[in-house]
């Protein structure tokens, strides 16, 4: 079940949504309420199939029960009073001052060292065993699920094994969030918490498919208190339908265009299909995480901004704290500053960099193509750094834009190539190389007829749409409110239309 | 391993731990098998596994009209019956690309209970000729047979794509 | 860090007050309409079938199936489904985009974007047809009907990348060892008159006019235009293409042209029924108008003509060739007209029981490139005669079992009536449209015996022998 799907916006979420008014009416206790809310998100994710949910709830007891055992193992450590033969090594705790983390939590990378001298695993406090084996559980099921369906798909007998692991949907999402909650506990940043609770925070039906990735440390208040305010309810409608107009009134749209243009081979078709697919991917990511967002709001939680206008950006290295905001925050928390974050030594500073924007390529896809992209942000980042960090700075700002949007659509070229030497022939393309021809009528008939949806979409992914919001509160005089509705309530009609419309097409050829 | 756990939350671990294991060894039973044996061989050792008389190969048109089935779906397909219609013993023999796997099984399946629901007003026989027919459709071969000893048929035919 | 959850949530500014009222409003008041609304069996807008409520087995719950049915199922049957599919085409329209799901919308019309080529399957769809031509050593013709795409090209849109059709159809004639009735030259040269639907995939009767006079140009016929009448039926045609974009304020004008001597004939439909009028009248009532000519597709009509002609015709079609036929009749003394799509038959039967003089092969761009039903019929009657000829007279010798329909007459009748009263005649869709019964009557022409004009078949044979004579007792035209 998606969030545009009909069954979901008119038969599920009404009737889940006023059960739970209703439940909230009846003052029902708050872990009564995450039980509700738990049980639902559970059959919104049992539409995908039982064993997609089966996968799912394995995490969520996995990662639970690893957390639990861990805390115990820390409380252990901190009490000794139980014999159990795990010796306080006082070199554990004396992390080497310069290394990242905020609060002094025990640190995996400085323990690494530790573990080293120590000879193995089993010298590791059981604490840091139980993360090791929990973390490598989850690696194992996400490399099972994601990567070696891919990885050995050349290999005859392999592959027919592993064509049966079906990458349930939402994986890389949720298994993080429950990661964060694992980690956030072994850090000492927050306790344990109930299952449910747990369950809620990590497959909440509105972010369970594609985030944004949950932060623990940040949410857990929540799940003890998320009163649905007029303002919570009227801020989630808002968010809701916003990122539903994103979605299907651009971003399907313009994946049209990018679907017809794959195949050219001029320049003006290379530039449109890189434009057109930057603008897709972000009013699709953008909007899907917006009306999470909006879901999570009507059911009183607040889930921060997964993307702050990232076109705007004027470095990349802004443009990455603007674009999938819950997903670089995930790999600097738990990946970069325990590696060292940037208080270290400069070549060990670069590796970190290049290990955490290999690691998010991997995370975006199994191929090649992702590979090289993640570590193309890392360069870039690295350059900015340390080449032209200070030019840059001086720019004018309209040079500045122009730089990150070229680099992000090479960027995003790259990305969304099947393979690297596909990616390296549009490169090329947009730089002359390889044309056949500047133009051709194909080129010219997607911009030409697709110049309204382009122009709106540039509009929408700048700050413009704010300023207009404003001029016309100041200049307009009629009531807000009601203007404001029908506004809207009219995109909402439009994008019924467009989602039916969809739905028509599926019937219509069906071969016999 | 210990007797009792001293860390209460490692009970739980080790229960999904266990589930887990059983879960990957079973993978490794239940992947369909994968022919790389062509049509033809195929064809002839299933052939010669039943009673050549009664199962003449028909053409394309017949699998379109009986089976509602487009038979260029396939790579290879065969339909193999005598043309009265009071018979209900037929086969069907798919060579196919497994993306397409569940759509020809369907159709074999929705022609099963369609003879078996037409014979079994006045031919009760044939009917349960129907009813025990043999429906195996591995990754990318299937075989659809309803007729005498559906048991030696299949295992002829598993016989042939597992390349003996 | 106190908690203060309401803190948390952002303002909202004075245009979004109303915004929850309105989400939940529209949410909750529509899941309770399309509650209350009996379900639709069919779409009038997009001439299918609507998804019912689907059964619910453990099966279909574990697999996720249950969750995709249920999807279709609400959004088939959500309430103003029509008004909201022709909201979308207005809204794409004035937002510029003039392509939807490979339907150009043009200037005053739309355009099916032709199909492109299966690989190498025309080549084996002219060697069929050549080796079918060869083996009955008839005079044949064929004729592929170019789209509007390609004959109209100033009614697309600006630059609209339409897929070619002029060189695979040069490929395709100039293979051919049969006559060809290339009617590109004569279509282009009256591109700006009334000869395609704006509407629909189809040629108009004025383009199909055109197309029979190129068909009996080839057979050294020369058909005066003037020699039929033109009669508007209906200008109220919305055709498939207005079924598949959901388009609104554009109609087509249907017209029918009786040859103006008043040709006598009668029809033998594939269910053994007779009429005296290749027109259906009843379907201008209903969605699919186009049926007007020659109604719903089936497999085999006869039709046998007072002409004065000696020429007996075996036309294999598509439903291009529906609105063709009528200025055939005068041509020829008897016509039969077989569908490869939903025809079982035996087509050498039909030869020998027919008399058949002449063969014709009309069919669309789109059908002829990637359709293999006609190559399947040919291919197999092929097969049947080289096997006739290699072992003599011994097939023809041997009585096979009578053949039985596979299915019961009466059962197989419950079948396709229980199918039919949920769903219309299928169209006259050239593409192999959705699942639909072909019309009804192809349960009763079962599989007739191999090479044996045995006594099942065609009782066609039998009643137009009855037909001819009352035909020649002046029986009338409607």
């Amino acid at each position: 079940m998606q969030l545009t799907d009909f069954s979901f916006l008119f038969a599920f979420l009404p009737l889940s949504y006023l059960v739970y008014l209703l439940l909230v009416r009846q003052k029902i206790k708050t872990s009564t309420l995450n039980v509700y809310l738990l049980v639902i998100s559970l059959l919104f994710y049992a539409a995908q199939g039982f064993s997609s949910l089966f996968i799912l709830v394995f995490i969520l007891l996995w990662n639970w029960f690893c957390a639990g055992a861990i805390e115990y193992d820390l409380t252990q450590r901190a009490n000794p009073s139980l014999a159990d033969g795990s010796a306080l090594d006082p070199a554990e705790n004396m992390e080497a001052p310069n290394l990242g983390s905020q609060t002094g939590a025990i640190n995996p990378a400085g323990s690494i060292r530790a573990a080293k001298s120590a000879a193995g695993f089993h010298a590791l406090p059981a604490a840091r065993q139980t993360l090791w084996l929990c973390v490598g559980v989850n690696l194992l099921i996400l490399l099972l699920y994601k990567y070696l369906p891919t990885w050995l798909a050349p290999f005859g007998f392999a592959s027919r094994w592993i064509s049966q692991f079906v990458m349930p949907i939402g994986l890389s999402f949720y298994m993080f969030s429950s990661l964060s909650y694992v980690f956030d506990v072994y850090n000492q940043k927050a306790k344990t918490c109930s299952l449910v609770n747990f369950g809620l925070f990590t497959a909440f039906f509105g972010r369970v498919i594609m985030g944004p990735i949950g932060h623990y440390a940040q949410f857990k208040d929540q799940l003890d208190d998320h009163p649905v305010t007029r303002r919570a309810k009227r801020y989630g409608a808002v968010l809701f339908l916003q990122g539903m107009f994103y979605k299907v009134m651009l971003a399907d749209n313009l994946a049209l265009i990018f679907a017809g243009l794959e195949t050219n081979t001029s320049w003006l078709g290379t530039w449109l299909l890189a434009v057109s697919y930057t603008l897709q991917l972000y009013f699709d990511f953008m909007g899907y995480s917006r009306m999470a967002r909006g879901l999570a709001s009507l059911f009183g939680f607040q889930i921060p901004q997964n993307f702050d206008k990232p076109y705007t950006a004027l470095s990349i290295q802004e443009f990455w704290r603007r674009w999938h905001i819950s997903l670089t925050d995930w790999f600097r928390e738990y990946i970069y500053i325990p590696l060292g974050g940037n208080r270290v030594s400069q070549s060990r500073w670069v590796l970190n960099l290049f290990v955490v924007w290999l690691l998010t390529g991997i995370w975006h896809g199994p191929t090649l193509p992702f590979f090289v992209w993640g570590i193309l942000q890392g360069g870039l980042i690295l350059a900015e750094h340390k080449l032209y960090g200070n030019a840059l700075n001086k720019a004018p700002a309209w040079t500045r834009h122009l730089y990150v949007m070229v680099l992000v659509m090479i960027s995003w070229t790259i990305f969304f190539s099947p393979t690297i030497g596909m990616a390296f022939a549009r490169i090329g393309r947009m730089f002359f190389v390889g044309i056949e021809g500047f133009s051709n009528s194909q080129a010219m008939f997607y911009l030409v007829h697709g110049l309204i949806l382009l122009a709106a979409a540039i509009f929408c992914a700048t700050n413009l749409p704010k300023k207009a919001t404003h001029w016309i509160t100041v200049h307009v005089p009629l009531n807000k409110g009601l203007l404001g509705a029908f506004g809207y309530g009219l995109g909402l009609v439009i994008c019924l239309a467009m989602l039916i419309s969809q739905t028509s097409q599926a019937f219509l050829y069906t071969a016999f | 391993m210990p007797s009792k756990f001293k860390n209460p939350y490692a009970y739980g671990q080790a229960i999904l731990l266990v589930i887990l294991v059983l879960f990957l060894i079973s993978s490794f039973f239940q992947g369909s098998i994968h022919s790389t044996a062509s049509f033809a061989q195929v064809e002839s050792a299933v052939l010669a596994a039943v009673d050549q008389n009664q199962y003449p190969k028909q053409d394309n048109l017949k699998i379109r009209r009986l089976f509602s089935l487009d038979p260029y779906l396939a790579k290879n397909i065969g339909l193999y019956r005598i043309s009265n219609g009071m018979e209900g013993s037929e086969m069907v023999l798919v060579e196919y690309d497994p993306s397409q796997k569940d759509q020809i099984e369907q159709a074999m399946k929705d022609r099963q209970s369609l003879q078996k629901s037409i014979y079994e007003g006045y031919a009760p026989d044939q009917a349960e000729l129907v009813d025990g027919a043999v429906i195996d459709f591995q990754d990318n071969y299937g075989l659809y047979y309803v007729g005498a000893d559906p048991q030696k048929v299949d295992q002829a035919f598993r016989q042939a794509i597992k390349g003996n | 860090m106190k908690s203060m959850k309401s803190d948390r949530t952002p303002h909202i500014t004075r245009f979004q007050k109303y915004l929850y009222t309105l989400l939940m409003t529209v949410l909750c008041l529509f899941m309770v309409l399309n509650l209350i609304v009996p379900d639709q069996l069919r779409s009038e807008v997009e001439n299918r079938p609507l998804a019912s409520f689907p059964a619910i087995t453990l099966e279909s719950l574990s697999s996720g199936k249950f969750a995709r049915q249920f999807n279709d199922y609400v959004s088939d049957q959500f309430l103003g489904r029509n008004s909201l599919f022709h909201i979308d085409y207005l809204f794409r329209k004035l937002c510029g985009q003039r392509e939807i799901d490979d339907v150009f919308l043009g200037k005053n019309a739309l355009l099916q974007n032709p199909a492109q080529p299966k690989d190498g399957f025309p080549n084996s769809q002219v060697e069929a047809i050549n080796a079918f031509a060869s083996q009955t050593g008839l005079p044949a013709t064929v004729l592929v009907a170019p789209s509007a795409a390609s004959i109209q090209p100033g009614k697309l849109p600006m630059d609209a990348p339409v897929n070619e059709e002029n060189s695979a159809l040069d490929a395709v004639y100039n293979s051919l060892t049969t006559n060809k009735a290339d009617v590109r030259q004569s279509l282009a040269s009256h591109q700006n008159e009334y000869i395609y639907y704006r509407t629909d995939h189809h040629w108009t009767s004025l383009g199909a006019k055109y197309g029979a006079q190129a068909l009996l140009e080839s057979f050294g016929v020369t058909m005066n235009p003037d020699d039929f009448d033109s009669l508007k039926v209906s200008d109220t045609f919305e055709g498939t293409l207005a079924n598949k974009t959901g388009a609104v304020g554009l109609q087509d004008d249907i017209s029918i042209c009786p040859d103006k001597y008043q040709t006598e004939y009668v029809v033998t439909w594939n269910d053994g029924s007779k009429t005296a009028s290749i027109y259906n009248q009843d379907a201008l009532k209903h969605k699919d108008q186009y049926q007007v000519f020659l109604g719903a597709n089936q497999g085999l009509i006869h039709i046998e003509t007072l002409s004065n002609s000696n020429e007996n015709l075996l036309l294999f079609k598509d439903s291009y060739a529906n609105s063709m036929i009528q200025f055939l009749l005068p041509y020829y003394r008897n016509i039969y007209i077989v569908d490869p799509r939903y025809f079982y038959e035996d087509i050498g039967y039909v030869m020998a029981a027919g008399n058949i003089t002449q063969l014709a092969f009309v069919f669309s761009y789109n059908n002829f490139m990637t359709d293999p039903s006609l190559r399947d019929v040919l291919e197999t009657q092929i097969a049947k005669d080289q096997a006739k000829a290699q072992s003599g007279a011994e097939i023809s010798a041997e009585p096979p079992a009578q053949e039985q329909p596979s299915e019961q007459p009466a059962s197989s009748q419950e079948q396709t009536d229980e199918k039919s009263d949920a769903s219309e005649p299928s169209q006259s869709e050239d593409q192999p449209a959705q699942d639909e019964q072909p019309s009804e009557g192809n349960s009763s022409l079962e599989d007739t015996p191999e090479s044996q004009p045995a006594s099942d078949p065609s009782k066609n044979s039998a009643k137009s022998e009855a037909a001819n004579l009352q035909s020649q007792t002046g029986s009338k035209r409607s």
